[in-house]
């Protein structure tokens, strides 16, 4: 016999019949609402479409853009506030639903439960039921194989085989009508192929094309050409040839450096003028010419500009260079297209772009050459800087698909020799390290830094000693290499073998600077700490307010180190920290300024200075 | 710990667990001053590393009292409401992420991609739960998982499917935790978490298919038990295999067994191991059985042989998974009709200048990987079909009704079916000694 209900039971029942009709109720005009939001796009109002294209005809009809303006206004709140709808609808739904188990489990409470006793296996009983369990189970298998062979066998012709020939062998032989891609890869499998394919690098293809023409066709003509001249070591540290001066090695000997002035009063500013594209590399100098480059990812120039005056020489492109991405690579904007600087050995200038393109230039701003590395794979950008020693230009390409440090021609670009170097990606600058007999370009990356001949690009040594994002270029002096990064360690490192190490100030963008006894580390943060280099003993460290992406340099006996505000931090150089002075240029900066003739030379963010007294 | 096997799972944990973690992130990630404010993320935010700490530490506490609700003070009120603050801490507060089940595929993914690193909290979401399970049964699933617990709210009347369809259908959870392996291992997706059913109503915000899929099964879960745990978790394989060597498990009474038959269909997962009375008369049966057994142990290479086969041929289709694999298709299929795709991968591969033969490289190693790891896996499926259709040819003489230790997730709904309540030493003496 039922027991009768309780007059909680009576309340529960009709709780749950309500909160089941209240969630039946909501449940459907959700789905209705969830339609209505699948053919509602605000920014595809056929409406205001039809508004727009008639006040493209009447541009002057402000009513009719006030009009447009209210309807756009109201159509986005139309979407958003079906959103709301919506979401009101869920958490009604979640109320009703947990009102409705609440309700429904006290209405069962009470009810008589069910304690009917069960019965135990007989053997029997359970072999026919493993039986059944066995059919049944082989049954699904069989389900699942006839399922599987049918889908693999139906869509097996539908996928491509990717483990076969090169894809413009195999577009060959299909006779497919190439599209962009097909052009692309035929550009970079077959130069010879280029010129019919890209109509519109005609110019330098041609130029190139012909070169070697010239030399594979009447190699004597080559004695005809003016021999390349290269810079004297007493040429190269007149100037600022490159990132961090000559060699790369963060010393410069310019002498009667200014240590007073004031970009916002003019105190000391000889020119400033403003930056035409922008870029992070920092200016090097020639003479009398300063050339930095900029990009905004679709336009790829080189600025020269007369040092003395400001006056701006020549601007040339690098465009339509064989091989170039139709569009440019994503970057970041703290890297942008434009990070590495450009170097000149007083004959040529040599640039590189994010998208891989590098050209040569002459002094006047005539393009000689230029060619595609190949696309870089970096997530950030390509920031490595060029150097030349003697005919070759080094570019450390070091990217998440290949490492390579390339020597090309400076004459014409070609590849002299590249040597594979496994590791990761970096973004740090080489250096190069003049010895008694030799000169070696020295390079860090995740995981090792390492040595490099420069005649034939052998390797002369390496050590793991680095890991992460290497974005800081080596130091050398007396013998011993320095590389540090950011989470990593600082390393002392003589022929490969470890002097010794210290993880106490790490730069993730500057680059030390290594002088006399001394290596100067400048930190993100805003830290500068002083070692030893012959032991690594902390001699001191400062903390300043702002932090520092610009590389020290030690010029006219001291260290001047720009912070990212713009304030250059000049100091004593030796074993005690003192400042000698701390002028403002009063605007961001996070490039290495360059120094020739007693003057300073720094691209800020949006201006190029001339500092002089 | 007496049982060997345990000894070894724990020692193999621990040595598990060690390894992983010297593949933990040794830095934090850098910081960059671009003045950039990034988007708020469609999916949860990323959480503070004290929260995330917190959060292990609030797990360990609910696995610990749950053991301790289970085993000792044997309330299914209190395993109730520890699943209650289990759905308001993982579901509602942490939504839903990381959970135990996806950690199954962070795992995978840090054994066979080096590069990526596995935080320690996401590895021990992952061991703990097992670990539990290897010394006190399904603990987890009992209401610590906020999953599991919401599933167990909303068991109104439950009722019994058929044995051989549930068996049957315990199968599904195995081929899905391969899959999510197999995918996870190539960094091409992690199944689970997309097709997880109960995160969206934590979130309040889904797809509108997965809240179909939610609400599908909660409510055939007023009827069918805990349809999730039972028919497609995957992280209650591994909990299965821990739990049936547990080294403490739950019982139906609290003391002996009386053979009352009144608990028999307490359990809604139908976890319960009824008596099996093997008589001298049974002596055919046996024979067969055990004539079963053997064809059925030379079937097992069969079936690994025809699982592989089977996975291998469907590599290709299984690669499509991998986001560079579907853009490789699309940018052949662009180059060999000389048409331009609209979807945005391609656009967005074009906008980059990807080169194409780079592309098919990729998709060439990814299919590769995709075919050795379905050779593996087609092997394993085998292996557990085969394990599966040998244990239909056991029969073991059971006196007492006892918890199947695999699939018991320690809800506690049994306890009130035992009539028996008396406890003493004496009782657990003689209770000890017959399980022992």
């Amino acid at each position: 016999m039922n027991k009768p209900e309780t007059s909680l039971q009576q309340v529960a029942k009709v709780t749950a019949f309500l909160s089941l009709g209240f969630a039946v109720v909501v449940s459907l005009l959700m789905v209705v609402n969830y339609l209505q939001i699948q053919t509602v796009d605000p920014l595809n109002d056929p409406v205001i479409e039809t508004l727009i294209e008639r006040l493209d005809q009447h541009p002057e009809d402000e009513a009719l853009r006030e009009q447009v303006r209210r309807m756009d206004l109201l159509s986005r709140k139309a979407y958003f506030t079906t959103l709301w709808q919506y979401r009101m609808g869920a958490y009604m739904l979640l109320i009703s639903m947990v009102l409705l188990l609440i309700s429904t489990k006290l209405y069962l409470r009470y009810k008589a439960k069910d304690y009917a006793p069960g019965t135990a296996h007989t053997l029997k009983s359970l072999f026919l039921l493993h039986s059944k369990q066995r059919q049944w189970i082989l049954a699904a298998f069989f389900l699942l194989a006839v399922t599987s062979f049918s889908v693999a066998w139906l869509s097996h012709p539908y996928y491509s085989d990717f483990s076969g020939k090169p894809l413009t062998e195999r577009t060959n032989e299909t006779e497919q009508p190439a599209g962009d891609d097909a052009q692309v890869a035929a550009i970079s499998s077959d130069t010879s192929t280029s010129e019919e394919q890209v109509p519109d690098t005609e110019e330098s293809t041609e130029k190139i094309a012909e070169e070697s023409k010239t030399e594979e066709e009447a190699p004597t003509e080559e004695e005809a050409q003016p021999a390349p001249s290269f810079p004297t070591l007493d040429a190269l540290r007149r100037n600022h040839p490159g990132f961090r001066g000559p060699d790369g090695l963060g010393i410069s000997y310019s002498k009667n450096v200014p240590t007073q002035w004031d970009g916002v009063s003019g105190q000391n500013i000889k020119w400033k003028v403003p930056v035409k594209l922008p870029g992070y590399n920092s200016p090097v100098l020639w003479g009398d010419k300063l050339f930095i480059a900029g990009s905004d990812g679709t336009t790829k120039k080189v600025f020269c500009y007369n040092r003395l005056r400001g006056e701006l020489l020549w601007e040339a492109n690098a465009d339509g260079i064989p091989g170039s991405p139709a569009s440019p690579p994503k970057v970041t904007d703290d890297t942008g297209y434009s990070a590495p600087t450009v170097y000149t050995d007083g004959e040529r200038v040599y640039v590189i772009f994010a998208t891989g393109d590098i050209a040569g230039f002459d002094m006047q701003g005539n393009r000689l050459w230029g060619r595609n590395l190949g696309l870089p794979d970096n997530h950030y950008a390509h920031s490595s800087s060029l150097y030349a020693h003697r005919e070759k230009i080094f570019v450390q390409y070091d990217h998440r698909a290949s490492q390579t440090l390339f020597a090309l021609d400076v004459m014409n670009g070609e590849t002299i020799w590249e040597t594979e170097r496994p590791g990761n990606i970096s973004w740090a600058s080489p250096i190069l390290v003049r010895k008694e007999n030799r000169v070696e370009i020295v390079l860090a990356n995740d995981p090792y830094v390492a040595a490099y001949d420069t005649e034939k690009g052998e390797e002369l040594w390496r050590k793991d000693c680095l890991s992460g994002e290497i974005g800081p270029s080596p130091a050398y002096a007396r013998g011993i290499v320095f590389a540090a990064n950011e989470y990593a360690t600082l390393a002392a490192l003589r022929e490969g073998e470890m002097v010794w190490e210290d993880n106490w100030f790490l730069p993730d963008v500057s680059s030390p600077v290594a002088y006399g006894d001394y290596l100067y580390i400048a930190t993100s943060y805003g830290d500068l700490a002083c070692y030893h280099i012959a032991d690594g003993e902390l001699l001191w460290d400062h903390e300043f307010d702002n932090g520092f992406y610009s590389s020290p340099m030690v010029v006219d006996g001291k260290l001047y180190l720009m912070d990212r505000n713009g304030i250059m931090r000049i100091l004593a150089l030796g074993s005690e920290f003192r400042i000698i002075a701390e002028p403002e240029l009063g605007e961001r900066s996070d490039c290495t300024p360059a120094y020739a003739d007693g003057h300073i030379y720094i691209r800020g963010k949006e201006h190029l200075y001339c500092i002089g007294e | 710990m007496k049982n060997p096997l345990q000894k070894y799972l724990s020692a193999t944990f621990f040595l598990f667990t060690s390894a992983i973690t010297f593949s933990q992130q040794r830095f934090p990630q850098p910081e960059f001053e671009t003045g950039h404010i990034p988007p708020d993320p469609t999916r949860p935010m990323p959480r503070g590393l004290f929260l995330e700490y917190l959060d292990v530490l609030v797990l360990v506490l609910l696995l610990s009292l749950m053991t301790y609700f289970v085993l000792r003070l044997r309330s299914r009120k209190a395993i109730l409401w520890t699943g209650v603050v289990a759905i308001a801490y993982f579901g509602f507060w942490k939504v839903g992420c990381v959970c135990a089940v996806g950690s199954v595929q962070n795992v995978s993914l840090a054994l066979f991609q080096p590069g990526y690193s596995l935080p320690l909290t996401t590895l021990a979401f992952f061991v703990l739960p097992l670990l539990f399970a290897l010394y006190f049964g399904r603990v987890f699933c009992a209401g610590v998982c906020f999953m599991g617990a919401l599933q167990e709210l909303v068991i109104i009347k439950p009722i019994r499917i058929p044995l051989h369809l549930q068996r049957t259908l315990g199968m599904i959870p195995y081929l899905y935790l391969g899959l999510a392996i197999l995918f996870a291992a190539t960094g091409s997706d992690f199944i689970i978490c997309r097709n997880d059913p109960f995160i969206g109503i934590f979130r309040f915000s889904a797809p509108f298919h997965m809240l179909v899929f939610a609400l599908l099964i909660l409510a055939l879960g007023t009827f069918i038990a805990r349809p999730y745990c039972r028919f497609i978790c995957p992280y209650a394989v591994l909990l299965n295999w821990m739990s049936k060597i547990s080294h403490k498990h739950t019982t139906i009474t609290p003391s002996l067994c009386i053979q009352c038959n009144l608990c028999e269909n307490a359990c809604p997962v139908d976890a319960i191991d009824v008596p099996v009375q093997i008589e001298k008369k049974d002596r055919p049966i046996l024979q067969r059985q055990k004539k079963q057994f053997i064809a059925l142990t030379l079937l097992i290479p069969v079936l690994m042989g025809l699982g592989a086969l089977l996975l291998t041929q469907l590599h290709e289709p299984l690669s499509m998974v991998h986001p560079q694999v579907r853009l490789a298709e699309i940018i052949r299929h662009e180059i060999q009709s000389g048409t331009r795709s609209t979807t945005q991968e391609a656009t967005t591969f074009h906008m980059l200048g990807g080169d194409p033969e780079v592309l098919f490289a990729e998709a060439a190693s990814l299919r590769s990987q995709f075919y050795r790891g379905s050779l593996w896996l087609g092997l394993i499926l085998g292996l557990i079909g085969g394990i599966a259709l040998l244990q239909t040819t056991r029969a073991q003489k059971r006196e007492d009704y006892v918890p199947n230790k695999g699939h018991c997730v320690s809800c506690g709904r049994c306890y009130k079916y035992c009539p028996v309540t008396i406890r003493s030493e004496t009782y657990d003496k003689r209770l000890y000694d017959e399980q022992t």
